[in-house]
């Protein structure tokens, strides 16, 4: 008993500092479990007060840029919607060519905090579990998609963003087969990087990027970004792209978060086969 | 003493929050200051060891969870924590007084820098390996930890330059 006394009077400080830096190791290897514990992420319910809080003051500094944006938005999809009337007036069909868009439903949140600057990034929404959202649910940005969903409380949600090196989004080269799995290799917030492209031919710079539809999380065909150049991987025969992103992750506020209409129904049929 | 260890806090918990809600949003790249490390910085020299490895580790954690990064920010900050007293014994130049706060002021300038700039550029790189694990760019990494050590520099040195 004495001499664990003279022990821990003599290594108690060596040994707390081993111990907590254990813990805090072991936090961090264990991040994804870490993002299920809500209450050690910013979907807590204190966290997301205090990003509340400050959205709240923040969130008229970019209002004019953010206009702009919405203006601009809004005149693409007149356009679209005028050239869809058109397309449907002249086939004459009864059935809606948007039934595609239809599979999925929009949950509108707003951006709380968003980090660009770690490795691995993430941003915290102003809607939770209440308001129907849920862990896998992909998030749409203005200019084209910016997350996944990773988290939910009742009112708060975090998801991982584009930005984040452990991320890969299935992506693929608009108008063609070419599939090819997106992320981020740190740094400029500006690009990110489409991974294990097969062959050259069949793409080419300049060419636009969308969302592959192969993951429940998305629809086929959203926009993600144009590719400015192309690299060959030494070690197989695969292409990166480096991906010019649309969107500007500095200044991301309003999201939509989608969920399909039918998931349930898919869910349980799934569950019933097994 | 009760008055010095809640005055500490104070200034931990305003850093902390300084750093989660404002700093992190004006860096640039992924060069950031990480200014919370002044509280640790300016801790008095005879603050128990087994309290400052604690406060520290909880400051950390706090903006882990703040900034969704488990454990990052725990483990840097710890780490420098434990160096701290080491490194006081070493850089000090004058004699040791009961209850004092290393400053530019207590220190001297020299003394001070030192110190502060060993401490600033452990926690960085601390911070930015144990981040950078599963991801493997060590110039990159090299970069952070010096451009970002420089940004906290210089805001360390506004903060003394204001001080009392």
């Amino acid at each position: 008993m004495h001499s664990l006394i003279q022990f821990l009077a003599r290594f108690g400080n060596t040994l707390l500092f081993v111990v907590l830096e254990i813990v805090a190791l072991v936090l961090l290897f264990r991040y994804n479990d870490f993002h299920q514990s809500i209450a050690l992420s910013s979907a807590s319910r204190i966290n997301g007060k205090i990003y509340e809080t400050r959205e709240r003051v923040t969130g008229y500094f970019l209002l004019r840029e953010k206009n702009t944006l919405l203006w601009q938005q809004n005149g693409e999809l007149e356009k679209k919607v005028a050239r869809l009337e058109a397309a449907l007036r002249q086939s004459g069909r009864e059935e809606s060519p948007l039934r595609d868009a239809d599979e999925f439903g929009y949950i509108y949140a707003r951006v709380l905090k968003n980090s660009v600057n770690q490795l691995t990034n993430s941003f915290t929404l102003n809607v939770g579990r209440t308001d129907g959202v849920e862990p896998g649910m992909g998030v749409t940005g203005p200019q084209g998609i910016v997350g996944i969903v990773s988290a939910c409380s009742d009112h708060y949600s975090v998801a991982v963003s584009l930005l984040n090196v452990n991320a890969h989004f299935s992506c693929k080269v608009k108008n063609t087969d070419v599939v090819g799995s997106l992320t981020w290799h740190g740094g400029d917030t500006r690009y990110g990087w489409l991974e294990e492209l097969p062959g050259y031919q069949m793409w080419n710079v300049g060419d636009t990027v969308v969302t592959s539809g192969f993951s429940n999380s998305f629809p086929a065909g959203l926009a993600v970004g144009r590719i400015e150049s192309f690299d060959k991987t030494a070690a197989d025969n695969f292409y990166t792209a480096r991906i010019r992103l649309f969107t500007h992750f500095e200044s991301l506020a309003d999201v939509r978060i989608m969920y399909r209409t039918h998931y349930q129904e898919q869910r349980e049929l799934e569950e019933a086969a097994r | 003493m009760n008055r010095t260890i809640v005055k500490h806090i104070v200034v931990a918990l305003v850093l902390v929050l300084f750093q989660t809600l404002v700093l992190q949003y004006a860096g640039f790249l992924s060069f950031v200051p990480l200014v919370y490390l002044y509280a640790v910085l300016i801790w008095p020299i005879d603050m128990p060891v087994w309290r400052a490895l604690l406060l520290g580790f909880l400051m950390g954690l706090a903006v882990d969870i703040l900034l969704d990064c488990p454990g990052m920010h725990a483990a840097a900050t710890t780490f420098v924590v434990y160096l701290r007293r080491p490194l006081l014994r070493t850089f000090l130049s004058k004699e040791e007084t009961e209850g004092m706060e290393p400053g530019e002021r207590s220190m001297g300038f020299l003394g001070f820098w030192k110190y502060a700039l060993v401490m600033i550029l452990c926690h960085h790189f601390v911070l930015y390996l144990v981040e950078s694990f599963s991801w493997a760019d060590p110039w990159m990494m090299l970069l952070r930890t010096l451009v970002s050590s420089l940004l906290t520099g210089l805001l360390v040195f506004l903060f003394e330059r204001f001080r009392r």
